[in-house]
């Protein structure tokens, strides 16, 4: 390590003054950092094998291509419902055009023969004069001024409904940019501005499509903040219909039971940390699981069945991320 | 190519398997010091050596071949980090909780302090945090990181110092003082 003017954090304490608090607490974490334990023989037989197989594998779609098809795809259905919604309007239109025309007994803007029917033979006709100008074919009638009117009330009528109320196309089209503003915020580390468009999202659809995606995203929002106490809060809203209509219903408990956790609630932490055990979680879920369970068990007393829970842990994920911890935990628990 | 263009061209010449007996460890480092206690450092060392067995023969030794492994491995941490996002893994960490026990010991305050520096860096610019992962955490010189991050020295401690200054301002806007952290742990110094 070559000299530097400026030196690091972690040797600052009791060589540096610090200049205000946060820079000493700085200092203090810095200083005796964990060191993460590095990667085991198997495991680097593991990343070879690994890297071979994808070599030789079928070549994979990038995860953004696999995103912006979706998002092209999500675009395609917005834009097929709304120009279904159009279309079902004019047919509207022209129905009750047709219905009017109907009513005032003036027959229709269409010819019979047009419409698969015979020319209906009437026998008047051959008593009438000649017209004087150029002759009107009997089935060419014009809607009379009233039929017209009629007509012209019933597509207007149609029209202000519409006007009025939004299809369902641009209801998703506005639900769904509100809720991808809400996602770009968070990814970009903007919580607060998520928080807004969620508010936004609230205010204008009460009951949206996408709800459930707008609270568990209101929950990230306020992980991301810091404000564990109100996540809390929204995920017992979303248990008290058991995380019904959420999108990632698991997931949802998980976060619940680690926030029950860390509030020392451990009891109630446990029950979800069980439901969820029972079930068939995906690996990153049931790590977290049976971590948080053994972590819970631990607060509680219960050593056993702690040390067999990060047991079963460190069997299913050798190198999973609480792997050190809870190796440190058995053998804390068999010494 | 003319040698001048091509300062480096030598080490284009390595293959896979050199560059996991030379550099392995180092990647596996980096992964784990930009990816925090949360990440799966195994999967996605892999994932890196899978994107280096890519691009090694498009490696042409314009750059310090450990600048370039830096730089997939941080594209492959930083894409990763993008994608945990929409699953959170490992959102709430429970070692807090751990560190309660009655057997709780420096290994878990420790890994409790790493958790608490991931929180900040988790919350920073990519360039800052990677400035501060590689002086502070990794405790590079100065020379190292800018080499690594292929910029001027001066440029360097510019950036230091303005990741500095972030980390400091995240850490007085969290406070500590949530509820649910400041209980256990108490309030950090």
């Amino acid at each position: 390590m070559s000299s530097t003017p400026v030196i690091h954090w972690r040797r600052s304490v009791g060589r540096v003054e610090a200049r205000s608090p946060e820079e000493q607490t700085a200092f203090a974490l810095f200083e005796r950092l964990a060191e993460p334990p590095p990667l085991s023989a198997a495991a680097w037989a593991r990343i070879r094998a690994g890297v071979e197989a994808k070599r030789r594998g079928p070549e994979r779609v990038p995860w953004t291509s696999r995103f912006v098809a979706r998002l092209a795809l999500a675009g395609l259905i917005a834009v097929g419902v709304q120009v279904a919604f159009a279309l079902g309007w004019r047919g509207i239109h022209e129905l009750g055009r047709y219905l009017s025309a109907q009513r005032e007994g003036s027959g229709v803007p269409q010819t019979p023969a047009v419409l698969g029917g015979a020319m209906p033979s009437d026998p008047s006709l051959g008593q009438l004069p000649p017209a004087p100008g150029p002759s009107r074919p009997p089935s060419m009638t014009v809607p009379s001024a009233e039929a017209a009117s009629a007509a012209t009330v019933v597509t207007r009528a149609a029209y202000r409904r519409a006007a009025s109320k939004p299809s369902e196309g641009q209801r998703l089209f506005e639900e769904s940019g509100l809720m991808a503003s809400a996602l770009r915020n968070l990814q970009a580390h903007r919580p607060a501005e998520a928080l807004q468009d969620l508010s936004r999202y609230h205010a204008r659809f009460s009951h949206g499509m996408m709800a459930g995606e707008a609270a568990l995203t209101e929950v990230r929002a306020y992980l991301d903040l810091g404000l564990d106490t109100k996540a809390l809060a929204r995920l017992e809203d979303l248990a008290r219909t058991d995380f019904e209509g959420i999108p990632r219903p698991d997931e949802a408990r998980l976060l619940r039971a680690e926030l029950l956790a860390r509030t020392r609630d451990c009891p109630r932490a446990i029950q979800d940390f069980d439901k969820l055990l029972v079930g068939h979680l995906e690996p990153a879920l049931d790590g977290r699981a049976l971590y948080g369970r053994a972590a819970c068990r631990a607060a509680l007393g219960d050593s056993t069945g702690s040390r067999a829970d990060l047991s079963t842990y460190l069997a299913r994920f050798p190198d999973g991320p609480f792997a050190g911890a809870a190796r440190a935990g058995v053998d804390r628990a068999t010494r | 190519m003319p040698a001048a263009e091509a300062p480096h061209v030598e080490e284009a010449r390595l293959d896979i398997e050199a560059i996991y007996s030379l550099h392995g460890s180092t990647i596996a480092g980096w992964v784990s010091s930009l990816g925090g206690p949360a990440v799966d450092v195994e999967d996605m060392v892999q994932e890196v050596f899978v994107a280096v067995q890519e691009q090694l023969p498009r490696f042409e030794g314009r750059a310090r071949l450990k600048t370039w492994l830096y730089r997939i491995t941080a594209n492959v941490v930083s894409n990763r980090r993008r994608r945990r996002w929409f699953a959170r893994e490992g959102r709430v960490e429970l070692d807090q909780l751990a560190a309660s026990a009655p057997s709780a010991d420096e290994t878990v305050a420790a890994a409790e302090r790493r958790r608490k520096v991931y929180a900040v860096l988790d919350r920073m610019k990519e360039r800052s945090r990677a400035v501060l992962v590689l002086f502070e955490i990794e405790e590079r010189s100065g020379e190292e990181v800018a080499e690594l991050l292929d910029v001027k020295l001066e440029t360097l401690w510019v950036w230091l110092h303005r990741a500095r200054a972030e980390f400091l301002q995240h850490l007085r806007r969290l406070g500590w003082e949530a509820p649910l952290r400041s209980e256990g742990s108490g309030r950090p110094r």
